[in-house]
């Protein structure tokens, strides 16, 4: 177990000293709280645009029309989640990418394999130390996030609250290390360094990107700006009789949305920040009981990872190379 | 030996290294894998929100009401609005790996030393790797506008002003992506460790794709990569607004997609505050600003050192 | 008497200005000869044939290949050398008649093809022509690579480093091509080793380099005179890198 603590700390000095990426990090970071910011300016400038219509109608002595904009400070980050879907996984490549590269191109690994220490110690301490960065990277980033929320709303997030965002870190860390799985294993795979990556962003571009844009676009609810029910005046009863005339184009659309991973880990978060309107208010369980197959496919992929690189790593002679 | 020569003597080798490169058929492989996508799902898509406004005048028939006249903006070649994305997503990768390649293969095979001592000029080396790179973003383009063509001609309408406009939104597409291989070119010229000269040309990317729309048009990474943009109201915000001053004439992908969609004649969407000339001159200056990095990065190249790192 | 083909004078090189990588070599290399540079790891052996071979400019002095000056008239000096760097490579997914092609047609020969038939039978590579350069070994990598550098028959051939890696078949090997490139083709050759026994066996005359001074130049037989004191190459060196030192 020492070897493995050894190993693991080891990884966490390895991370820290690649610039890319601290680089990719620092912008990930950055970018996180820029959309929080914008998040937070639009809303407000929505709550702005309402109370000058409200005024506007009392002075003309007329009802208020509409409701008021409601804040739930959990809405506010979706553009959090994108993130984390789009560069949190390039991390996670990187990740996968600095634990193995770096031990293969010093043949540090051959030196480490003449210590008594076991392979199943190598490949389970570069896990562990990966895992415990991105575990506390997110939980740090969105200690942070709930701070900014407080401060911004001005109140306090509520115990249900606290208990989502600790969801998302454990959901998010699970994502983000399933890219590590990949690069991980492609790392290994290949000989050169630059085609492992190429491999691993290629699987990255079909996963995190193209699947759930085409299942997006796909969807006749984007193809009006504001949303194409809306604009028809549909209510939400009206919505579903209509789409059940589709279920065959709904069942390929949803088809090739369920093959991204990236769509599991969306619809969970999304479900639990209520960033899919329906989920604000409604109780954690029921979302819990709405979302549990989204989370479940979400931890699966990520055990399929880890399996694959330890069924792989144990059987391969690849290893030195 | 003429100049000519000596670029075409490189262009070929570097086009037959190329070819060699296993890697990059992964990438050319989901590109024409999406370009044949592009349309159909394009083509299923606007035939069913029809029959979904159907359905849904009927629904409202039920109750009474008046349906509203159909509100998508449908096009001759709304179809094809996806390709705009992919070329942001898929096109502008692979130019980056092939420009990569294209950069690194002297540093990676430690023939810059024995390349140098060639009675050759350097600027007839680096006109030959341009060439290479030019040519085989050329040709992946103009088979995705053969196949463009094609599935217009199956699933949309396609006369000559259809074609003059797929040509010319290829073109676009063939400069916006030869700026980012001319940037990965430029990093795998000068960069010490090989990676690190692809992992930068990506962290450009990234910065493009998805930084810039966010800083100027307040677009999510998700939302910008729909062809059909959100409504929103962040000009509103003096802050949002000026954000949008400073950062909109460097977003290269806006001003891309915004381009792409007037010639394809869908509408550039709501976030673009700039003419079709201020998003062509963008447009060209970023692919010229990348050509003139790896000029530049290729003249301060040391010929004496081939050490290069993975 | 020969021509002088390489003449150095006072030849320097600073990477930075506390930096001396190359420090007023002055040395002249007659046309038929097989010279030995010898030096340690970083004695500045490799910046001289950089230099030489125009792929870097000298910080002082001056160099002349040929009777062309390195700074003023690369072009004629690549003409009519050959170069091979230190753990030469080549293409490697490429094979060697493809390698030796391209560098056939950047060396400006008008029918590559029957150049390198010649070649080929002048170093007996026939057999790996076809094969990808990545699963060569390296000592037919090394004799590729020599043979792209001697493609176009250059006056002078720069050699770095030319046996390091090889094993000892590959080592003798190389040696005898290089008298024979040397003898029949009456290239004059210009080798950086620090290998003692490869210059005892190939070279005509030497040059010692310690830490960027040229510190003893001439014929192998002056050298026993000039080192009474030494019996073996080997400890003529060993006291030259002790008087720099001391």
């Amino acid at each position: 177990m020492n070897n493995i603590y050894t190993i693991a700390r080891k990884e966490l000095i390895d991370i820290v000293r690649s610039r890319i990426f601290v680089l990719t990090l620092g912008l990930l970071v950055v970018l996180i709280f820029i959309s929080l910011f914008i998040s937070e300016t639009l809303f407000r400038d929505q709550v702005f645009q309402y109370e000058k219509s409200l005024a506007l109608l009392k002075s003309l002595g007329k009802a208020p029309v509409g409701e008021a904009p409601q804040l739930y400070p959990l809405n506010l980050l979706r553009g959090v989640v994108d993130y984390i879907e789009i560069f949190g996984a390039i991390l996670g490549i990187f990740l996968g990418y600095i634990s193995v590269f770096k031990e293969k191109h010093t043949n540090a690994i051959k030196l480490m394999l003449t210590r008594p220490i076991t392979k199943n110690e190598i490949i389970f301490g570069k896990i562990l130390g990966n895992f415990s960065f991105v575990f506390a990277l997110l939980s740090l980033v969105t200690v942070f996030i709930a701070g900014s929320l407080m401060w911004f709303s001005g109140v306090a997030l509520s115990g249900v609250d606290v208990v989502k965002l600790a969801l998302f870190v454990v959901l998010s860390s699970v994502y983000i290390l399933i890219f590590f799985t990949i690069s991980f294993f492609f790392s290994f795979q290949q000989k050169v360094a630059t085609n492992a990556l190429i491999i691993s962003f290629s699987l990255w571009l079909v996963i995190a990107l193209i699947f759930p844009q085409i299942g997006d676009t796909m969807d006749p609810d984007n193809q009006v700006p504001g949303g194409f029910f809306k604009s028809m005046a549909l209510t939400k009863p009206q919505e579903l009789r209509v789409m059940d005339n589709f279920k065959n184009f709904e069942f390929i659309r949803t088809g090739v949305e369920q093959l991204s991973l990236t769509k599991h880990y969306e619809r969970s978060v999304f479900g639990f920040f209520g960033i899919k309107k329906q989920y604000n208010g409604v109780p954690l369980a029921d979302i819990f009981k709405d979302k549990w197959g989204n989370m479940l496919t979400t931890f699966c992929f990520l055990i399929v990872g880890l399996l694959a690189n330890i069924l792989y790593l144990r059987r391969t002679h690849h290893f030195f190379e | 030996m003429k100049a000519l020569n000596t670029s075409v003597v490189v262009m070929r080798n570097e086009i037959t290294l190329l070819l060699r490169e296993r890697t990059l058929y992964v990438l050319l492989g989901i590109f024409f894998v999406m370009a044949v996508l592009s349309t159909i799902i394009g083509w299923s898509t606007q035939h069913t929100i029809m029959n979904v406004y159907d359905a849904a005048v009927a629904e409202l028939a039920l109750v009474g009401q008046d349906a509203p006249p159909f509100p998508v903006n449908s096009t001759p070649l709304g179809i094809m609005t996806n390709m705009i994305i992919y070329n942001v997503l898929i096109g502008s990768l692979l130019a980056i790996v092939l420009g990569y390649f294209v950069g690194i293969h002297d540093r990676m095979y430690g023939v810059v030393k024995i390349l140098f001592s060639r009675p050759i000029r350097s600027r007839d080396i680096f006109l030959g790797k341009i060439f290479a790179t030019v040519l085989i973003l050329s040709l992946v383009t103009l088979m995705a506008f053969l196949v463009s063509v094609i599935s217009l001609g199956i699933f949309g309408v396609l006369g000559t002003s259809a074609v003059v406009s797929v040509l010319l939104f290829y073109g676009v597409s063939l400069l916006y992506m030869s700026g980012f291989a001319f940037l990965a070119m430029s990093f795998a010229f000068v960069f010490q460790n090989s990676t690190s000269a692809m992992l930068y040309a990506l962290f450009i990317w990234m910065i493009v794709t998805f930084a810039l729309p966010e800083l100027s048009s307040a677009l999510f990474p998700t939302s910008s990569l729909n062809p059909i943009l959100p409504p929103s109201n962040f000009l509103n915000s003096p802050v949002l607004s000026f954000a949008h001053t400073v950062t909109y004439p460097f977003s290269v992908s806006e001003h891309y997609k915004a381009l792409c969609a007037t010639i394809l004649g869908v509408g550039a969407g709501a976030t673009n505050t700039g003419s079709i000339w201020f998003n062509t001159s963008v447009v060209m200056l970023w692919s010229a600003l990348a050509f003139i990095l790896s000029l530049r990065f290729f003249t301060n190249m040391d010929p004496s050192s081939d050490t290069l790192y993975e | 008497m020969n021509e002088f083909i390489i003449e150095t004078k006072d030849l320097t090189k600073k990477y930075t200005t506390n930096s001396v990588a190359l420090d007023h070599v002055t040395l002249s290399i007659e046309e038929g000869d097989i010279f030995g540079f010898l030096g340690h790891n970083g004695a500045g052996k490799t910046t001289t044939i950089n230099m030489l071979t125009t792929l870097l400019e000298p910080t002082s002095g001056s160099a002349r290949v040929g009777g062309f000056d390195v700074v003023t008239n690369p072009f004629e000096i690549k003409r009519i050398i050959g170069y091979v760097p230190e753990n030469v490579q080549l293409y490697g997914s490429l094979s060697s008649q493809e390698n030796l092609e391209y560098f056939a047609r950047l060396s400006g020969i008008k029918d590559p093809k029957k150049a390198i038939t010649e070649i080929t039978q002048f170093l007996d590579i026939g057999n790996y022509l076809d094969k990808r350069v990545q699963t060569l070994s390296k000592g037919m990598r090394q004799r590729i690579g020599l043979a792209q550098a001697i493609l176009h028959n250059p006056k002078v051939l720069f050699l770095d480093e030319p046996t390091s890696g090889l094993d000892p078949i590959g080592v003798k090997q190389l040696r005898d091509t290089i008298i024979r490139l040397n003898s029949e083709k009456g290239m004059t050759i210009f080798m950086n080793t620090h290998l003692l026994s490869e210059v005892s066996k190939t070279c005509k005359t030497i040059g010692i380099l310690n830490q960027g001074k040229l510190v003893y130049k001439g014929s192998l037989s002056d050298a026993t005179h000039a080192f009474k004191n030494e019996q073996a190459l080997e400890d003529m060196y060993i006291t030259t890198q002790k008087h720099e030192s001391a």
